[in-house]
């Protein structure tokens, strides 16, 4: 595991300089303006896409084939992957959290509240399950044809969530949404993270099976 | 080391059965023209792809149950497969040195710095040579006790395949251990190996020591006449050509003592490819 972390890390120097121009426009949007959002989102776009991006510098000029001559196995690679892209969300959102309380600090009228914690924490999640759909995908069909694939699984996701909102629209969710305001926010965390958990295991199970068949 | 028996591959166009061994202490080359069912062999001994038949064994083991420590046994060179071109040799080191628990970081070094190797360049941007002695490299310095190669010789220039030959030579004088090459060209093994396999439209159509290759086969060339009365007990193949034919025999001698008015060569293992493949059965 740590060959192919390090393995991962020295492709990503590659992205260093972008790394850096995104975290410095980040830090420049937080201090002319005051939409943390934006800047959150923005600086992390990088870091949640670092896992795939490895990946397609793996299976570059037929690097797979090599790459499986070494002493890893199908399922270390795959488990190797998810845990590189988790600390690139890790990583991101750490940066995240540093940029604002930084900006807090220097800032006059800048402050940070708990909501921008909590979007960070629920930026993070998202972003969670995005790789769970991103990952498996790329390593059925290769990055190339893993960027058409994952442009249809969004159009599917957002068609699928319109014809919701259209059936939910009918329902009077105020109940629901009295119901969920009563819980604790912490406890809507958990269950959010234990939901996101189940979604990243059985991704990850999809992609060892995925990875299982595949020849090289 | 390596145990192959009617490994069956099949894809449309092309259907592989091979039989095959690697023993212990033994160079052995696989030989064939482009498109004979090498790398689909290759691919099938280190697991890339699945066997659709027959059993395929490497250290006693099936290939698809081999441990992460069985594998750190094996050295690989494949011709069109190596590590990203976008990293350098200082960024593999440790790499290397997190995957196999034997890497000899210092052999590595002084191998790059004895075959010119540049650390800080990017390996995409290094010559064929270059590539292919770092490859060569990096499976030579674990302590592989099985190197596998699959067409590591193809396009390297003299001076590089000298250095190629030399770092194989190294490698097998420190104890026993075994490599299985192959090449489209056979005059780069001819040296080197201890036998060979010839294989051909995803069949092995010959196997023979090289000692016994080189000592008792033979290239004949009678002319039509000299054809008509020939004692064809001994010919494997026979191919026609404008003048006469050419045939191949595992019997130089008897020939040589019962035909002196036909020439009779050595003949190179290129040559008895190209009579294997193109000739037909006396």
């Amino acid at each position: 595991m740590k060959g192919l972390l390090l393995k991962d890390l020295s492709i990503l120097k590659t992205q260093g300089r972008s790394a850096v121009i995104i975290m410095a426009i980040a830090l420049f949007m937080l201090m002319v303006g005051n939409n943390t959002t934006f800047a959150v989102v923005y600086a992390n776009i990088l870091f949640v896409t670092f896992g795939i991006t490895t990946l397609s510098y793996d299976t570059h000029d037929n690097g797979y084939a090599f790459l499986f001559t070494l002493p890893i196995s199908r399922k270390l690679y795959v488990m190797e992957k998810y845990v590189f892209s988790l600390l690139s969300i890790a990583t991101g959102a750490t940066f995240s959290l540093i940029l604002m309380v930084g900006v807090s600090l220097i800032k006059d009228g800048y402050v940070l509240t708990t909501s921008d914690f909590a979007f960070i924490i629920g930026y993070a999640l998202g972003s969670m399950v995005f790789l769970s759909i991103m990952l498996p995908v790329n390593l059925k069909f290769g990055p190339e044809k893993g960027r058409i694939a994952m442009i249809i699984v969004i159009a599917v996701i957002v068609a699928s969530g319109f014809s919701i909102s259209k059936v939910v629209g009918k329902v009077d969710l105020t109940k629901l949404y009295w119901g969920i305001r009563e819980i604790k926010p912490m406890v809507v965390m958990g269950i959010l993270v234990m939901i996101v958990l189940v979604i990243l295991s059985v991704s990850y199970l999809i992609s060892c099976k995925i990875m299982k068949k595949k020849e090289f | 080391m390596i145990k192959l028996v009617n490994a069956e591959k099949h894809y449309k166009q092309f259907d592989l059965n091979c039989s095959l061994e690697v023993r212990p202490g033994q160079i052995t080359g696989l030989i064939g023209e482009n498109g004979a069912g090498k790398s689909t062999t290759f691919k099938l001994i280190l697991d890339l792809i699945h066997a659709d038949g027959g059993e395929i064994e490497v250290f006693g083991k099936l290939a698809s149950e081999l441990t992460r420590d069985d594998k750190a046994n094996i050295g690989v060179v494949l011709s069109d497969s190596g590590f990203s071109g976008y990293v350098t040799v200082k960024d593999i080191l440790p790499v290397l040195s997190a995957l196999y628990k034997k890497f000899d970081k210092d052999a590595f070094l002084k191998g790059c710095e004895k075959y010119r190797i540049p650390l800080n360049k990017k390996i995409k941007d290094f010559s064929t040579g270059m590539k292919t002695k770092l490859k060569l490299l990096v499976a030579i310095t674990h302590e592989a006790k099985l190197l596998v190669l699959d067409e590591p010789t193809a396009g390297l220039d003299v001076i590089v395949r000298d250095d190629f030959l030399e770092m194989l030579q190294d490698y097998m004088s420190k104890g026993e251990r075994s490599i299985l090459i192959s090449s489209h060209i056979s005059s780069d093994l001819e040296n080197l190996c201890d036998d060979f396999y010839m294989i051909h439209d995803g069949k092995i159509i010959m196997h023979e020591e090289t000692d016994v290759l080189l000592s008792e086969y033979g290239i004949m060339k009678p002319t039509m006449e000299q054809y008509q009365t020939l004692d064809k007990k001994y010919l494997l193949k026979v191919k026609k050509e404008a003048f006469g034919y050419r045939c191949l025999t595992n019997e130089r001698q008897y020939y040589m003592e019962n035909y002196p008015d036909i020439i009779i060569e050595k003949g190179n293992i290129d040559e008895m490819i190209l009579i294997m493949v193109k000739g037909e059965r006396a």
